[in-house]
């Protein structure tokens, strides 16, 4: 019976197949300025209509006839051109600049729809737009401060670069670097981000229903692409602000086949130490660099190649007592072919590295701490443009990583310090996936895909086993390349969209994640020295699942756009530490300070974003909760997880009051997150101690915070622009806490006082940019 | 760590400016707890239960002791030492001295509840000298004592040194363990980051300092107690009470250690 509906089925096909001789039109989609490829911009023939991919790539098939072609990006010119389809055709497309006449300047956004139709939900683009008229700290622009104001999306607070999506961890965002993974994104202990903006092309974070071709993190994905580098002319740009200055240099190595394009940015604050009269200002050191390099070459119609790299280190040095440097490198090799209009591959092998290092001097017992996380990375994905109903990614993904937990080495002659290091931990990830993007009707479309992970630990090295109370109790050897265990997870993925109209649309989307990677974070603050440890036969993977649905409308001729969301996460295998947990060095069984349980997390999420005018912005809310459970935790009982909080509000605005002149707000206000405080004091050998009996029972006060800002164009012509910008951020100068301990108080010894620590108070700044 | 990377940034940056203040913070009370502390060395005094209770974050800071309770010390070998109460909550036994290698048992019984803890008096590893120095700690020069030992090899060693400036105690915790100095003849730094500059080390100051080799389970605890919040700081995210060896749901810890008192004038 089932034999003979198959055959039915096919026959049908090969009728529908028949009746309409069918052809495509692909190509690849570039800025007539720059030659930059252009990712997701809108290709229109028709009734039908595709989006270009991360490359540029773009196919359609349509039935013979004629057609009006139009592409569409954002900030440029739509491209229009009448087409007779009688054939496969190669079209690549140039988009020029739109064209922004002096007299009005009204023309400030593109009211362009955003793809209402697509089935991808819970994802959020931010342009470099965004990222440059947001106020920051210190002017430097931040990437990952910049999401922090979109829904769902949470900072991990004042001088922390960590953000939670959705109820997730700090750890459990994936961050992508051209496809790259960087395991620390921040400088200065979390006050700054590893991402130099003027580098970046495409910002895309997925707060859940991410594609099958994304995984290894529960919560999120950051996908960051670089810039290819302008392959029509040379251009200099750079920035001079309050700590750091930075340079982007750009051009063709061969016009219109090869470009280059070099970034780099270092702080500068530390030069005037140099100029102290005092000798330990003078020998102590505090900066960070980053620097990022790309060149492209075009081999032919049908072949890419992408060379990219990003290189960033701190260095934190207290007249050479004490140091930490620290930082990632990723490098990426990437082969773009194009096997025939409707077959698009690419191959990339991609390097990540992160470690640090901390120096102490002190008496004979010098050391060194050095730590280390390496992965070797090889993609291979075919996208199929099968025809204009499914469009089709088939993808393997296999990571080498090497974990080096901790190692000390004496750093002198005389140390008495011996040689200790942990031992070091290799596994092996593979990763098959497929998914579909299937235009079910006119108002359906509809993504489903699975992905499956196999992570296998491998030898050589020692795993144990645990009594009930965390002692080791056997120890298992294994030896080199000899499997331990290989956990074998599928994550299914499910994404649906319906169209309600000309301007609204709902989805709804099941998405399955898998973590084997896991950061270990004592610490209020994220740290360089947090621990990355891999799933063992005692860790876990972890494990999510989240079911989200979506309402989105686009108001008052696509200038206003409307989008909110709500979502149930659970979360299994997630790891907390017990009491007095030692992770920072230990044995090699890190599992003996670990314990685990799960956890939920479920939420709304409220967007109100104005695109087009004077005036644009954005106005964010979300209501949420997030609680875990841990074994041996308040009593095993569902408890607030720390980055639990109530309500998130973020109000963006830019105003463009002159030719010259734009000015921007941002304000936040946030309940605090979760926290543990004493329930008691006693004494402990003469001294004040505190007594704790719960987890997260507290919560810190309320966050707010408004920051400035100011641009003002001093030229803007075809060979020189420049712009200051000011900006003030915490203008009203509110004492936002960012630690809050108990001590006996000062004043009153018989009393307990508890003091709350602010950090950034009206911190202006300024700072110079200009391109040539 | 944390403490000095953010002193050193904070120093160093200068743009960065924190303020402190006090605040209101509503913290609930909680049932209140018995605190053990107690103590047996290798020498022929200094041994001491001391017992209280845990009081709320808005009660004041007065202490009063636990009297009438049963308080003895066994060395697991039939012989049992009776602590009695000498002032509020303070017991001390008549005559007593533990031997390094002994395993002893104390046995507290308040008003019918029982708490029991256990420690092992380790070997005693002398400390060789002690000397003062002069370093850049914490952003200014500071003066600090140095021990100098031998460590012997093979044996995990946990010590504990207790300083006090011309008879007057610290209240700081210093830790030292052999995890990366085994065998070696090691100097133990004694930093003192103190916001009290009176708790600062001035030429011809007397620095005693006694050196305690302590069992795994007094490092842990003072290791946890350091580092798990009990000192009020706010550094980790999921703070909690030390882990103790008493059994029986009492706060402190039992700590058989054997004794060295060394002394210094600082130059």
């Amino acid at each position: 019976m089932k034999k003979i509906l198959l055959t039915g089925l096919a026959a049908c096909f090969i009728i529908i197949a028949f009746t309409q001789e069918r052809f495509t039109i692909s190509g690849t989609i570039k800025s007539k300025k720059t030659g930059e490829t252009l990712i997701g911009a809108t290709i229109r023939a028709g009734t039908a209509g595709t989006a270009s991919n991360e490359y540029g790539f773009y196919s359609l098939t349509l039935p013979r006839g004629e057609y009006l072609l139009e592409a569409s990006a954002i900030g440029l010119e739509l491209y229009s051109r009448q087409i007779n389809l009688d054939r496969d055709i190669v079209i690549n497309l140039l988009l020029e600049e739109e064209a922004k006449s002096m007299e009005n300047i009204t023309i400030t956004g593109t009211a362009k729809n955003r793809s209402l139709s697509s089935p991808q939900m819970g994802v959020e683009k931010v342009t470099i737009k965004d990222v440059r008229n947001i106020p920051v700290l210190l002017g430097e622009r931040d990437i990952l401060k910049t999401i922090q104001l979109l829904p769902g999306i949470k900072s991990a607070g004042d001088g922390n670069s960590g953000f939670f999506v959705r109820g997730g961890s700090a750890d459990q965002n994936l961050i992508l670097l051209d496809e790259a993974n960087v395991y620390n994104a921040s400088h200065l202990l979390g006050f700054f981000s590893t991402f130099n903006s003027d580098a970046i092309k495409d910002i895309t974070v997925y707060k859940g229903g991410m594609p099958a071709q994304y995984g290894g993190r529960l919560s999120s994905v950051l996908d960051i692409k670089m810039n290819d580098g302008n392959n029509q002319d040379f251009s200099v740009s750079g920035g001079i602000g309050l700590i750091s200055a930075k340079l982007n240099v750009e051009g063709p190595i061969q016009k219109d086949k090869a470009s280059f394009l070099v970034t780099g940015r270092r702080t500068y604050a530390d030069m005037f130490l140099k100029l102290s009269n005092d000798t330990i200002l003078k020998n102590s050191r505090l900066y960070f660099y980053d620097l990022n390099a790309k060149v492209n070459y075009t081999l032919g119609e049908k072949d890419r190649l992408y060379l990219s790299g990003y290189f960033g280190q701190d260095v934190l040095n207290a007249n050479n007592r004490f140091g930490i440097n620290w930082g990632n490198a990723t490098g990426t090799i990437r082969w773009n072919h194009i096997y025939n209009s409707k077959l698009f591959s690419n191959t990339s092998l991609i390097l990540s590295n992160y470690n640090y290092k901390i120096s102490i001097a002190s008496e004979g017992t010098d050391f060194d701490i050095f730590s280390q996380i390496n992965d070797w990375n090889l993609k291979h994905e075919f996208q199929w443009y099968l025809n204009n109903r499914n469009n089709i990614r088939i993808g393997l993904n296999t990571i080498y990583h090497t974990l080096r937990p901790g190692e000390v080495r004496p750093s002198s002659d005389k140390s008495t310090i011996n040689i200790r290091l942990l031992q070091r931990r290799y596994s092996w990830e593979n990763s098959l996936y497929a998914t579909n993007t299937w235009k079910a009707s006119d108002r359906i479309n509809i993504t489903y895909g699975l992905r499956l992970t196999a992570f296998s630990i491998l030898g050589e090295g020692d795993y144990f086993t645990l009594d009930a109370n965390r002692n080791v109790v056997d120890t298992l050897r294994y030896g080199k390349g000899e499997f331990v265990k290989t956990y074998i997870n599928p994550e299914p993925r499910l994404a649906m969209s319906y169209r309600l109209g000309a301007t609204s649309s709902v989805k709804g989307a099941y998405t399955r994640n898998v973590q084997n990677l896991h950061l270990l974070s004592n610490s209020t603050t994220s740290n360089p020295t947090d621990k990355w440890v891999a799933s063992t036969n005692i860790i876990k993977p972890e494990i999510s699942d989240m079911v989200s649905v979506g309402y989105y409308r686009d108001m008052w001729d696509n200038n206003y756009e409307l989008t909110t969301e709500v979502y149930y996460k659970t979360m299994q295998n997630q790891i907390d530490y017990k009491d007095g947990a030692d992770i920072f060095i230990n044995t090699d069984a890190v599992e003996t300070q670990l314990l685990f349980g799960r956890g939920r997390a479920y939420g709304w999420e409220l967007q109100l974003k104005k695109k087009a005018g004077k005036l644009t912005g954005w106005l964010s809310y979300t209501l949420s909760k997030t609680e875990k459970q841990i074994e041996g935790i308040n009593n095993n009982e569902w408890y607030n997880a720390r980055q639990d909080r109530t309500h998130d509000v973020a109000v963006v605005a830019s105003y463009e009051l002159s030719k010259k002149w734009s000015i921007s707000a941002n304000w936040v206000f946030n309940t605090g997150n979760a926290v543990s405080f004493p329930t008691g004091k006693y004494l402990v050998d003469g001294q004040m101690a505190f007594y704790y009996t719960e987890r997260n029972g507290y919560r810190m006060p309320d966050y707010h915070r408004l920051d400035i800002g100011a641009n003002w164009i001093l030229k803007q012509r075809k060979r020189l622009s420049s712009e200051l910008s000011f900006s003030l951020y915490n203008a009203y100068g509110r004492q936002n806490a960012y630690t809050i301990s108990f001590r006996e108080s000062k004043t009153d010894p018989e009393k307990t006082e508890a003091v709350q620590l602010a950090l950034f108070r009206f911190i202006p700044s300024v700072s110079y940019n200009f391109k040539f | 760590m944390k403490f000095q990377v953010y002193s050193v940034l904070i120093i160093l940056a200068g743009l960065l400016v924190s303020c402190e203040k006090v605040i209101d913070v509503d913290v609930k009370d909680a049932e209140k707890k018995y605190v053990i502390e107690a103590v047996v060395t290798d020498q022929a005094d200094g041994h001491y239960v001391k017992i209280s209770r845990t009081k709320n974050i808005s009660e004041n800071n007065s202490f009063a002791g636990i009297s009438h309770a049963l308080v003895t010390v066994s060395d697991g070998e039939g012989s049992s030492v009776l602590f009695e109460e000498e002032t509020d909550g303070v017991y001390k036994p008549a005559a007593f001295a533990g031997i390094s290698g002994k395993t002893y048992t104390l046995t507290v019984n308040i008003e019918g509840e029982v708490f029991t803890a256990v420690s092992s008096m380790p070997a005693k590893v002398l400390m060789d000298s002690i000397y003062i120095t002069e370093d850049f700690l914490f952003g200014e020069m500071r003066k600090a004592a140095n021990i100098v030992y031998q460590d012997p090899p093979g044996v995990r060693n946990y010590y504990r040194y207790i300083q006090s400036v011309n008879g007057v105690k610290y209240n700081r915790i210093f830790l030292s363990n052999d995890e990366f100095t085994d065998g070696n003849r090691n100097t133990n730094k004694l930093r003192t980051p103190s916001e009290d500059e009176t708790l600062q080390i001035a030429s011809g100051d007397t620095i005693t300092i006694q050196a305690l080799c302590i069992d795994k389970a007094n490092n842990d605890y003072w290791f946890s107690f350091l580092t798990a919040g009990a000192t009020g700081g706010s550094s980790t995210a999921s703070p909690a009470n030390p882990v103790t060896n008493i059994q029986g749901g009492a706060l402190g810890y039992f700590s058989a250690h054997t004794v060295q008192v060394l002394e210094v004038v600082a130059p």
